[in-house]
C-alpha cells in the first residue's frame, strides 16, 4: 500500500472509529443545544439590554439636564437676589451718595459664590451703559453685552440667561437680573460665568452609566457647548470644532437626548453600544467558554468513554492479532462488565470449547501423526494431480527416499508398481481413485521394484481424500510391504504343516506299512517260480494297487507340505475335502470321526489347494483340541448366494454374490462368548503354553481373505462350534487331461537318466525301455556329465534328479547347459521343490515330473519335453 | 476687632453654620474677617474617613506590654494612678476618625476601668472641632481638657495649650515605656511645634503617597515610575491604551477646592519650587512653578474628564472603581482598596516610593516653615488645654492614648490608620497585617518612608489658609478648567501671596 492510500485508510479508520463517532456525538449533544440556546438568548438579551440601555440613557440625559437646569435656576436666583441687595438698589436709586468701593466689594462677594467660574459681576444702566464691575482688569466688558437679552430683562422684569458667546479666546454665559424699584427696572446686574462651567457641570455626569458614557450639551443652533468626554481645553476651539454633534456621535454609540427646561438647550447622552452589550458579549464569551469547557469535558468524557469502550475492544483486537500471529487461541483478559466484557467472556467460553477441541484435534493429529509415523504400513498422500504431498516414515522407508525429495513428484515415478508375476507395470490406481472417487485395492500380486532391482511385495488400497464439502482433494494410499510377511506366512504354514506331518507320521507309517505289506508279500510270491501267470498278474496288480495308494498318500503329503505359494487354480472343494479326509483323520486321531457329505454338483472356486487344505487342517486340529475324548468333525458343503444385507452384517468383508459355503463343525465344548471375537486375532490362544501358537485361526482368516472369502464362527458352550467358510464360486471348470494310453516315441530316442537312487534308476529304466526309449544311466551328476560329454550326439533328453549328493540337480543342469545350451532336460524329483523347479524351467529346463511317476505320466512328460 | 470678640464671632459662625443658620459663604466671610482663614480651609480638610463608614476591626489585640495585661508596668501604673485620680473626669474633642473611635472604645475597656478616670470624648466633624476649640479658647471656658489640633492650627492655638515639654519631665506621671523619642521626629517638628515650641503630641498623620494598580502595570509591562517624567509617560501610556475604561491617573482637582492646592504643592515641590522663597518672597511664579503647572496640565490629559469636580474622596472612589492606574494621594485611603465593600480592585493596589523630585528646594530657602517634599502631609495632634482643671489626669490620658500599644491597637481597629511612632511600624501586630484584606497595613512601610524622607509641609502663617483656599485653589481651578493660562494663574497666585504676606 502506498503512503497516500495508507493515509486514506488511516483517515477512514479514524473517521469510522468509535472514538471519533463518540466525540462527534458528544459534541453535537452538548454544543448544539448550547449554541442554539446561546444564540437565541443572546439575541433576546441583547435586545433587552439595548432597550434598557436606551431607557438608562434617557434617564441619564434627563438627570444631566436637571443638573444643568438646577445650575441655571440657581444662577437666576442668585442674580435676582444680588439685584435685590440694598446696596445695589441704593446705588441705582441714589447714585450720587453711593460708596463705589463698597459697591465693588459687594460685587466681589457676589463673585465668591463661585469664585472659579464667576468671572465678573457688573452693573448696567437700563440703557445698557456699564456703571461698575467687580473686575479690576481692563477687559472690554461691553463686548459681552447682548442688547436683546438686556431688553428682554427690562421688559419681563425677570432674570435672563444668555447663550454662550465668545469673547476673544474666552466663552461666557451671563445672567442678567433687573434691579427694581417700586417694580420698575432701574438698573441691570450681570453675573458673567465662564462657559467652562458648562463643561465642569457636564463632566460630572461623564461615566454616569459606565466609564465610557458621556453627555454633550447643544444649544438651540445645534452647536455643541459642552462635551463630557473631553477634558477642559480651549473652549473657543471646542465650540468651533464640535459644532456638529453628529461628528461626535459615532455609529457605534447609542444616544438619548433630554431638553433643558430653563434654556433651549439639549443634553445628549452617549453610551457605547459595545460597552452596553459588553455583559451580553461577556455572557456570550462565558457561554463560549462554557461551551468550550463543555466541549472539552465532552471530548474528554467521550475520549474517556471511548477509551473505556474501545480499550476492551482494542484488547480483543490485540489478543486476536497475537493469537493470529502465534496461531493459537488466547483468552481475552477483559474485566469490563459491559457488552464487550460479555462478548469477551462469550469468546473465552467459545475459545475454551475450541481450545479443548483444538487440543483434542491436536492430540488426535499428533496421535495420527505418531500413529502414521509409528505404523509399519506406508501412507502416502497425493494431490489431485497425483503428485506426492505426504509420506510417513514407513513410506519413506519403503521407497527409500525422504519426503523432502519425493514431495511434488508423481507417485507413479516414486512408486512404480509391477505385477509380481508378469513383471508388467500396474496401472496407476491413484488416477482411478481420483476419477472414480471409490476406494480401490491394489492387485494382489503388486510389487515394487527398487532401484537396486530388489522386489518388494505391496498390498492394500488407495482411497480418495475429500474435503468437508465432499470434493476430492487428493488420494491416500495405504501400502504394506508384505514381502517379509509373505515369507513368514509361508514359513509359518510350512511349520504348521511339518507340525501336522509330525503328528501324522504315526498314522502315515501305519498306512505305509499296510501298503508295503502287500507289496513286499506279493514281491516275494512273484519271486517264486511256481507261481502261475494268473497269480503273477494278481500279485503285480496288488503291488501296483498298493504303490498307487502309497503314491497318492505321498502326493497328499507333498501337496500339504509345499512351501511356495501356489497359484490360484480352479478347484472343486468337494475333491479337496475328500482328498484331505485321510490325512485329517491321521491328524486328529481315530477317536474322532470325520463326516463328509459330497454334493452331486461341483463346488468350484478359484483357490490354492494347499492353503485350503491347511484351513481344514487347522480347523480339524482346533476341533480335536475341543473334543479331547471323542466327537465328530463334520464337513458340509453347499452353494449359497450372499445378499447385501448378509454382507453388511459381516462388515462388508465380502461382496454380495454366489459363494460356496463349507461348514466345519465339531461337537466339542464350544468357545466362550467373550473369546469369540478374538479367536481370529494373531497369537490369541486359550491353550496351555507351548501347545498353541495362536496363529492357526489367524492363518485361516488370512487365507480366506486372500481367497476373497470370509470365515465366521458360531459356537454354543457345551454343544460345539461351527466355522462357516465362504469361497467365491467360480463358473470356470477344471482343466483335466484325459488319462489316455501313451504313444510310442518315434524312432528310439536315447535318454540319459541321472539319479542317485538305484531303484529309481532301475524302475525308470524299465519303464523307459517299456515305452521304447534307449536308456543311459548315471548314478551322479558328475557321471551324468561325463556320459553326456561322450554321448552328447546320441542323447535326446536328459532326465535329471534334482536332489542328489555331491553335485545336485541344479549344478548338474548348469554344467550340462554349459556343454550344450540346447540340451533337453526333464527335471524329476520326489520333492515338491517348486522354487528350484521354476528356476530351472526359467533357465531352459524342458519340464518337471513329480516322483513317483507311472508309465502314462512319464510318457506324457517325455513327449512334452521332446516336443518343446 | 479684639481677640476675644474675634474668636467668639468665629465660634458662633461655626456653630451657626453647623446648625444651618448661615451658609458656608457667610461662614467664610466671618472666618476671613476674623483672620482665621486657615481655619476655614480645614473645613474641607476632613479628608480622613469621617465621610464614609469607618472600618473597625472587631478584635482588639493588646501587645505584651499592654496595660490590658495584669502584671505589666503599664497596668500597674494605671492601677496606681487610680489612687489619686479615680473619679476624675476629663473631656476631649477630636475629629471623628476611625482611630479616634477605636481609642474611645479602648478607654471603656481599659483606661477607665484601671484608672477610674472618666473620659468624655466628643467625636465631631473637623469644623465642629474647630468651633469647639475656638469657643473654648475664646471664652476661656476650660470645658475641654484636651484639644485636637490640625497641623494648620498649631500656630493659632499653641499659646492656648500646655507644652508637653514640661509634663514629660514629671516622673511620677511618666507612663511606663512611653518613650517620647520614639515618636517620629518629622511629625514633632511639622505638626506639634510652632516657632520652636512643642505645643502638642502628634496624633495622626495623613500623608500623600504613591498608589498604583499592579495588574495594569503588569498587563502593560510598566514599572512604578521613579522620576516625574516616567510618571507622566506612564500615565500617558495607560491612557492611550486603556481609556476611557482606565485612565493613567486621577486627582483631587476640584476646581476652587483646597484639595487641588494640596495636589499642586506636591508637583510644585517635586519640581523644586515652593510657595515662598527667602524672606517671605513669593516664588510661586518662578520657572520651577511654571514647569510644575505645565506638568499638571499634561497630567490632566491622562485623567478622567470629571476630575476637576473631584476632591480626595471622589478621587479615591475613582481609583477604587478602577478608573486610574496610578495616583498620589492620602495613604489613609489605601486600606479601603483591599476592602471588597468599598473597592473593585481588592488585592490589585500597591504602594510605591514617590518618584524622585526633579529638584528640591531646601527649607532654608523657603519661609514660614514651608518644607518642600513630594509627600504632602496633613497631620494633627492632641494638646492639653491651659484651662484644664485636670491637667495631670489629661496628661496621663494623653500618654496612654499616644502610647505605642494603644496607637497600634487603634490603628488596627481603625483599619490601618497611619502611625506616629517608629517602633509601631515594626510591631508584629502591624506587620502581620501586611496582607490583602480589610484593615491592611501594606501601605505603612511606604508611609513611614514618606514621613521620614519625603514629607512636605505647607507654610504656617496666619494668612496662609486664606491664601491657599480662597486664592490659590480658585486660580488653580481656573487654570485646570482652561479659563486662564499658567502664566496668568501664577501671576495671580504670586500677587495674592504677596498680599497675604504683607497684610
Amino acid at each position: 500500500m502506498n503512503p497516500k492510500n495508507k493515509k486514506k485508510g488511516q483517515l477512514y479508520t479514524l473517521i469510522h472509529s468509535i472514538k471519533t463517532q463518540l466525540v462527534v456525538a458528544m459534541l453535537l449533544a452538548t454544543l448544539l443545544p448550547l449554541a442554539i440556546a446561546t444564540l437565541l438568548s443572546s439575541q433576546t438579551i441583547g435586545d433587552e439590554v439595548l432597550a434598557t440601555g436606551r431607557l438608562a440613557l434617557t434617564s441619564a440625559a434627563q438627570q444631566t439636564a436637571q443638573g444643568l437646569d438646577a445650575f441655571v435656576e440657581m444662577g437666576l436666583y442668585h442674580g435676582t437676589a444680588s439685584a435685590a441687595l440694598p446696596e445695589i438698589v441704593h446705588y441705582f436709586s441714589e447714585p450720587e451718595t453711593a460708596d463705589i468701593q463698597a459697591l465693588r466689594e459687594i460685587l466681589k462677594s457676589i463673585q465668591k459664590q463661585n469664585p472659579v467660574f464667576i468671572r465678573h459681576t457688573t452693573l448696567f444702566t437700563p440703557a445698557g451703559d456699564l456703571l461698575v464691575s467687580s473686575s479690576s482688569e481692563g477687559m472690554n466688558i461691553d463686548h459681552i453685552c447682548l442688547p436683546e437679552t438686556l431688553v428682554n430683562t427690562l421688559e419681563t422684569g425677570q432674570s435672563q440667561l444668555t447663550s454662550v458667546h465668545l469673547d476673544d479666546d474666552q466663552a461666557f454665559l451671563c445672567f442678567y437680573s433687573p434691579v427694581l424699584k417700586n417694580g420698575e427696572p432701574i438698573g441691570i446686574v450681570r453675573i458673567s460665568y465662564s462657559a467652562a462651567i458648562l463643561q465642569q457641570l457636564i463632566t460630572r455626569y461623564t461615566g454616569l452609566l459606565d466609564a465610557a458614557s458621556f453627555p454633550i450639551l447643544i444649544d438651540d443652533t445645534q452647536r455643541q457647548i459642552a462635551n463630557g468626554v473631553l477634558p477642559h481645553g480651549n473652549l473657543k476651539q471646542l465650540y468651533i470644532q464640535h459644532n456638529d454633534p453628529a461628528k461626535t456621535s459615532k455609529p457605534a454609540l447609542l444616544s438619548a437626548s433630554a431638553p433643558m427646561k430653563t434654556m433651549p438647550w439639549t443634553v445628549i447622552f452617549f453610551q457605547s453600544e459595545e460597552v452596553l452589550l459588553a455583559p451580553v458579549r461577556q455572557q456570550q464569551m462565558q457561554s463560549l467558554f462554557l461551551g468550550g469547557g463543555l466541549a472539552l469535558v465532552a471530548i474528554l468524557a467521550s475520549f474517556w468513554l471511548a477509551k473505556r469502550l474501545t480499550k476492551p475492544i482494542q484488547e480483543l483486537t490485540k489478543t486476536a492479532q497475537q493469537a493470529t500471529q502465534e496461531m493459537r487461541l488466547l483468552p481475552f483478559h477483559i474485566q469490563s462488565k459491559n457488552e464487550v466484557g460479555t462478548l469477551a467472556r462469550s469468546f473465552n467460553r467459545l475459545f475454551e470449547v475450541l481450545s479443548t477441541q483444538q487440543k483434542e484435534l491436536s492430540e488426535s493429529e499428533e496421535n495420527l501423526r505418531i500413529t502414521l509415523n509409528s505404523i509399519g504400513d506406508c501412507v502416502i498422500t497425493t494431490d489431485t494431480e497425483g503428485l506426492i504431498t505426504g509420506m510417513n516414515p514407513a513410506a519413506e522407508a519403503l521407497v527409500e527416499q525422504p519426503l523432502s525429495e519425493t514431495k511434488g513428484q508423481p507417485l507413479s515415478e516414486i512408486l512404480p508398481l509391477f505385477d509380481s508375476k508378469t513383471k508388467e507395470p500396474i496401472h496407476d490406481i491413484t488416477q482411478e481413485v481420483l476419477t472414480s472417487g471409490i476406494t480401490l485395492n491394489l492387485p494382489p500380486k503388486a510389487s515394487l521394484i527398487l532401484p537396486d532391482n530388489r522386489e518388494k511385495f505391496i498390498a492394500d488400497s488407495a482411497a480418495p481424500i475429500r474435503n468437508p464439502e465432499g470434493k476430492i482433494t487428493g488420494c491416500v494410499l495405504a501400502l504394506r510391504d508384505i514381502t517379509e510377511k509373505q515369507q513368514l506366512e509361508v514359513r509359518l504354514a510350512q511349520s504348521q504343516k511339518m507340525d501336522a506331518l509330525g503328528q501324522m507320521a504315526g498314522g502315515i507309517a501305519h498306512d505305509f506299512n499296510n501298503m508295503l505289506t502287500p507289496i513286499l508279500g506279493a514281491s516275494q510270491l512273484l519271486e517264486k517260480e511256481e507261481i502261475s501267470l494268473e497269480d503273477r498278474k494278481k500279485f503285480a496288480k496288488m503291488i501296483s494297487t498298493a504303490g498307487h495308494r502309497a503314491a497318492g498318500l505321498t502326493q497328499q503329503m507333498l501337496t500339504f507340505s509345499r512351501k511356495a505359494p501356489s497359484s490360484m487354480d480352479v478347484i472343486d472343494l468337494r475333491d479337496i475335502i475328500d482328498e484331505s479326509r485321510a490325512m485329517l483323520q491321521h491328524a486328529i486321531g481315530s477317536n474322532i470321526s470325520i463326516r463328509t457329505q459330497r454334493p452331486l454338483h461341483p463346488m468350484m472356486t478359484l483357490g490354492d489347494t494347499s492353503q485350503i487344505q491347511n484351513i481344514f487342517f487347522n480347523l480339524a486340529l482346533n476341533a480335536r483340541d475341543a473334543m479331547p475324548q471323542h466327537g465328530t468333525l463334520s464337513f458340509q458343503i453347499k452353494r449359497i448366494h450372499l445378499n447385501a444385507e448378509h454382507c453388511r452384517l459381516h462388515s462388508h468383508e465380502i461382496e454380495p454374490g454366489p459363494y460356496v459355503e463349507v461348514q466345519v463343525s465339531d461337537t466339542g465344548e464350544g468357545i466362550d462368548p467373550e473369546n469369540l471375537t478374538k479367536i481370529f486375532d494373531p497369537f490369541f490362544t486359550t491353550k496351555d503354553a507351548g501347545k498353541g501358537t495362536g496363529l492357526g485361526l489367524a492363518s485361516v482368516y488370512g487365507v480366506m481373505k486372500k481367497h476373497n472369502g470370509m470365515v465366521s464362527v458360531y459356537s454354543e458352550k457345551g454343544r460345539g462350534t461351527v466355522f462357516h467358510l465362504y469361497f467365491p464360486e467360480t463358473q470356470k471348470t477344471k482343466n483335466e487331461i484325459p488319462d489316455t494310453p501313451p504313444e510310442k516315441p518315434k524312432g528310439s530316442p536315447k535318454i540319459l537318466l541321472i539319479d542317485d537312487d538305484e531303484t529309481v534308476r532301475s524302475v525308470t529304466t524299465a519303464l523307459l525301455e517299456n515305452l521304447g526309449y534307449k536308456v543311459l544311466c548315471a548314478k551322479s551328476g558328475t557321471e551324468g556329465i561325463d556320459l553326456y560329454k561322450i554321448h552328447q550326439q546320441e542323447i535326446d533328453l536328459i532326465m535329471l534328479d534334482l536332489v542328489m549328493p555331491e553335485m545336485n540337480g541344479e549344478e548338474t543342469f548348469s554344467n550340462l547347459r554349459k556343454i550344450d545350451p540346447d540340451a533337453t532336460v526333464l527335471i524329476i524329483s520326489g520333492f515338491d521343490a517348486e522354487e528350484s523347479v521354476a528356476g530351472l524351467i526359467e533357465a531352459g529346463a524342458a519340464g518337471f515330473l513329480q516322483k513317483p511317476f507311472q508309465l502314462n505320466p512319464l510318457a506324457k512328460a517325455l513327449q512334452r519335453a521332446l516336443s518343446a | 476687632m479684639k481677640e476675644t470678640q474675634r474668636r467668639e464671632t468665629l465660634a458662633k459662625g461655626l456653630n451657626d453654620h453647623r446648625a444651618g443658620r448661615i451658609s458656608r459663604r457667610t461662614l467664610l466671610k466671618l472666618l476671613a474677617a476674623g483672620g482665621l482663614a486657615g481655619a476655614g480651609a480645614t473645613l474641607w480638610r476632613n479628608r480622613s474617613l469621617s465621610s464614609r463608614a469607618p472600618f473597625l476591626a472587631p478584635i482588639d489585640e493588646p501587645g505584651p506590654n499592654s496595660a490590658m495585661i495584669p502584671g505589666t508596668d503599664a497596668h500597674a501604673f494605671l492601677r496606681g494612678i487610680s489612687k489619686g485620680f479615680s473619679g476624675k473626669k476629663i473631656r476631649i474633642v477630636t475629629e471623628d476618625t476611625p482611630p479616634s473611635q477605636a481609642t474611645r472604645q479602648l478607654i471603656q475597656k481599659e483606661f477607665t476601668p484601671l484608672t477610674g478616670i472618666e473620659v468624655d470624648w466628643e467625636l465631631l466633624p473637623l469644623d465642629q472641632v474647630l468651633a469647639k476649640v475656638l469657643s473654648d479658647t475664646t471664652r476661656h471656658a476650660g470645658a475641654f481638657d484636651l484639644f485636637y489640633l490640625d497641623q494648620a492650627w498649631i500656630g493659632e492655638f499653641c499659646e492656648a495649650c500646655e507644652s508637653p515639654t514640661d509634663w514629660l519631665k514629671k516622673p511620677d506621671l511618666a507612663y511606663p515605656g512611653y518613650r517620647f523619642d520614639d515618636i517620629l521626629e518629622p511629625l514633632i517638628q511639622n505638626i506639634s511645634t510652632y516657632e520652636n515650641k512643642l505645643c502638642s503630641i502628634p496624633y495622626d498623620i495623613p500623608i500623600i503617597i504613591t498608589m498604583y494598580r499592579r495588574d495594569i502595570f503588569d498587563q502593560l509591562g510598566l514599572r512604578p515610575p521613579t522620576t516625574l517624567d516616567e510618571w507622566l509617560s506612564t500615565c500617558q501610556t495607560v491612557t492611550k491604551k486603556m481609556a476611557p475604561q482606565v485612565f493613567g491617573s486621577t486627582a483631587q482637582w476640584r476646581a476652587g477646592h483646597y484639595a487641588l492646592h494640596c495636589n499642586m504643592t506636591t508637583w510644585l515641590w517635586a519640581h523644586g519650587g515652593s510657595v515662598f522663597g527667602r524672606n517671605g518672597n513669593p516664588t510661586i511664579n518662578d520657572d520651577r512653578a511654571h514647569e510644575a503647572m505645565e506638568y499638571m496640565l499634561k497630567l490632566s490629559e491622562t485623567m478622567p474628564p470629571g476630575v476637576t469636580n473631584w476632591d480626595w474622596h471622589e478621587e479615591s472612589r475613582s481609583f477604587a472603581r478602577g478608573q486610574a492606574a496610578i495616583y498620589a494621594s492620602w495613604g489613609e485611603f489605601f486600606p479601603a482598596y483591599d476592602d471588597p465593600k468599598t473597592s473593585d480592585v481588592v488585592g490589585l493596589a500597591e504602594t510605591a516610593r514617590a518618584p524622585i523630585e526633579k529638584a528640591l528646594r531646601p527649607p532654608s530657602e523657603c519661609s514660614f516653615g514651608e518644607t518642600p517634599g513630594i509627600c504632602h502631609q496633613g497631620g494633627s495632634s492632641l494638646a492639653i488645654s491651659r484651662l484644664s482643671q485636670n491637667k495631670d489626669a489629661a496628661w496621663v490620658f494623653l500618654q496612654w492614648a499616644t502610647s505605642a500599644d494603644v496607637t497600634v491597637r487603634a490603628s488596627i481597629m481603625g483599619g490601618g490608620a497611619s502611625l506616629i511612632r517608629k517602633s509601631t511600624y515594626h510591631d508584629p501586630r502591624i506587620k502581620s497585617r501586611e496582607r490583602v484584606g480589610p484593615g491592611t497595613t501594606r501601605h505603612l512601610p511606604v508611609t513611614l518612608d514618606a514621613i521620614l524622607n519625603r514629607m512636605g509641609t505647607e507654610p504656617h502663617f496666619p494668612g496662609w489658609e486664606k491664601l491657599a483656599t480662597q486664592s490659590f485653589s480658585v486660580e488653580l481651578g481656573r487654570m485646570i478648567t482652561r479659563q486662564q493660562s499658567v502664566e496668568k494663574t501664577l501671576t495671580h497666585m504670586a500677587r495674592a501671596a504677596e498680599q497675604a504676606v504683607s497684610s
